[in-house]
């Protein structure tokens, strides 16, 4: 046996500066759910010390209880299946046009001046004060609902994309050149990909106007949806389901949201940046 | 005629400025050929035309390129979100990804074909520039300072490297630089801008090592001609 002396270097600061960190530190993978728990946490103690009247505002279990019955009765499954399916057709349809549009007015000359001026000039009309028209041009019915979700997520997609896309590198396209590139690998090798942090950005504020828009369309006039059971419940006093309806679009944005930012880890897993 | 590249009387101008005035230059098959100047003379300019990358230049005269030219920058310009060997065989087809791997081998990064771009040093992500060059086997290869934005050991592997494969792949070469040292290491002729023209043009003699009484008098004549001291 041999024995071993143990040598030990202390690291030495020579310099008497103390070190800056000026990114944050990395974050822990549920630390995102902090905020959500604490408002929780001040809820449920309002409703168990009675501050907060159940007519006002039920307690957060009563959700959960409610949610329960309304999914034995087989409600909530069958509402969220149809609202789901129109937000996720609007998404489709919406980033769809989003991004050929955002390709269209990026690349090419006319493009640019005929959607970009177009495109800014909608942008100060807020999409609630276009469903009127929607109404009178799609009627009350399922095209017209996800006509204006699809409108509603169009935007934030488009502009998010269409300012990733003018702001990919010039040397990037000189190489493309110099590598004689055709125009299709062109796009599916520098412009996509350049695009795809600012169609991402685009697609988490779009799956948010998804909701949003879905939230409006159902209480118009629908006989089905998360928004229609809301509607209904309001009429007889239902708090109780109203407030499941409410949590129900919390966890399908926080969700939807979370799937997005899944995504983005993936799709950019090759760049090193400070949120990460 | 049996140059590679062929240049007459090529004029370009950028705004008001004349930068190149007439420039004629042959280059050979094979042939590697530095091409020095004062910083502002048009180096990267006469580079950039003959790369047609000079979409918004006015100018006239001709010039003859092969259909295989390859092309390095002082950045290794290699996009972030494609792998090392993505990178070397883009615009290529499917075929190409055992060349680029061997081509990879080559330039001293074999096994690291799944990297990404920013987890390899400048020196490193130069060499896949490199490999990206020549797995298109280039008839010519227009270099524009590659080894510019290098440290000093770094820079000379990258000469060793490149010296021993243009001798393998034989590409005829117009290398930019501004350090004279590097044109003798490297080049078989030198030729120097100065106000737009091609002021010199120089063989250097196969004999002429780095630290040879040859290369001292080449060097003492570059200097010369790339201006008069700036202080005495």
């Amino acid at each position: 046996m041999n024995a071993q002396t143990e040598f030990r270097i202390e690291p030495v600061r020579l310099a008497s500066r103390p070190q800056r960190r000026l990114g944050p530190e990395r974050a822990a993978r549920w630390g995102i759910l902090l905020g959500p728990a604490l408002l929780l946490l001040y809820w449920g103690v309002l409703s168990v010390t009675g501050f907060l009247d159940p007519r006002i505002l039920p307690a957060p279990w009563t959700a959960v209880t409610t949610g329960i019955e309304l999914i034995r009765e087989g409600r909530l499954q069958e509402h969220l299946a149809v609202s789901t399916g129109r937000a996720l057709a609007g998404l489709a349809f919406g980033s769809i046009a989003a991004v050929t549009l955002a390709l269209l007015s990026g690349l090419t000359l006319l493009g640019g001046y005929v959607i970009d001026g177009l495109v800014q000039l909608k942008r100060g009309i807020p999409i609630l004060a276009l469903i009127p028209f929607m109404v009178l041009w799609f009627g009350i019915g399922e095209t017209m609902k996800v006509t204006v979700i699809a409108t509603a997520v169009f935007f934030p997609i488009y502009i998010q994309t269409h300012t990733a896309l003018r702001a990919i590198d010039i040397r990037y396209v000189e190489l493309a050149e110099t590598l004689r590139l055709s125009r299709w690998q062109f796009l599916r090798h520098v412009v996509l990909p350049g695009a795809m942090p600012g169609f991402l950005t685009g697609l988490r504020f779009g799956a948010t106007a998804a909701w949003l828009a879905l939230v409006v369309v159902e209480q118009l006039n629908a006989t089905s949806g998360i928004g229609y059971m809301v509607t209904l419940a309001r009429n007889y006093a239902q708090t109780d389901i109203m407030l499941v309806g409410l949590v129900i679009y919390a966890l399908l944005g926080f969700g939807s949201d979370a799937l997005v930012r899944l995504l983005e880890r993936h799709a950019l897993r090759w760049r090193r940046s400070l949120g990460r | 005629m049996n140059a590679v590249a062929q240049v007459r009387d090529l004029i370009r101008r950028y705004t008001l400025k004349g930068v190149l005035n007439g420039i004629d230059l042959d280059i050979a098959p094979g042939e590697f050929v530095a091409l020095l100047g004062p910083s502002g003379s048009g180096k990267s300019t006469l580079l950039r035309a003959l790369a047609s990358l000079d979409h918004e230049a006015e100018g006239s005269g001709t010039f003859h390129v092969p259909e295989r030219t390859s092309v390095i920058f002082q950045d290794a310009r290699l996009l972030p979100w494609m792998t090392i060997l993505d990178n070397v065989t883009l615009g290529l087809d499917g075929r190409a990804a055992d060349k680029g791997t061997a081509m990879l081998a080559e330039v001293g990064l074999a096994g690291r074909e799944t990297a990404w771009p920013h987890e390899l040093s400048g020196g490193e992500q130069q060499r896949v520039a490199l490999a990206r060059a020549l797995v298109r086997e280039p008839e010519l290869l227009l270099a524009d300072e590659p080894f510019g934005a290098l440290d000093a050991l770094t820079r000379s592997r990258m000469h060793a490297l490149l010296r021993r494969l243009s001798q393998v792949y034989d590409p005829a070469i117009l290398l930019v630089t501004h350090d004279i040292d590097e044109a003798i290491l490297l080049a078989d002729r030198i030729v120097m801008l100065e106000d737009g023209r091609l002021a010199l043009d120089i063989a250097v003699p196969r004999s002429a090592t780095a630290e040879g009484p040859e290369a001292s008098a080449l060097r003492k004549q570059l200097l010369a001609a790339l201006g008069p001291p700036q202080f005495a």
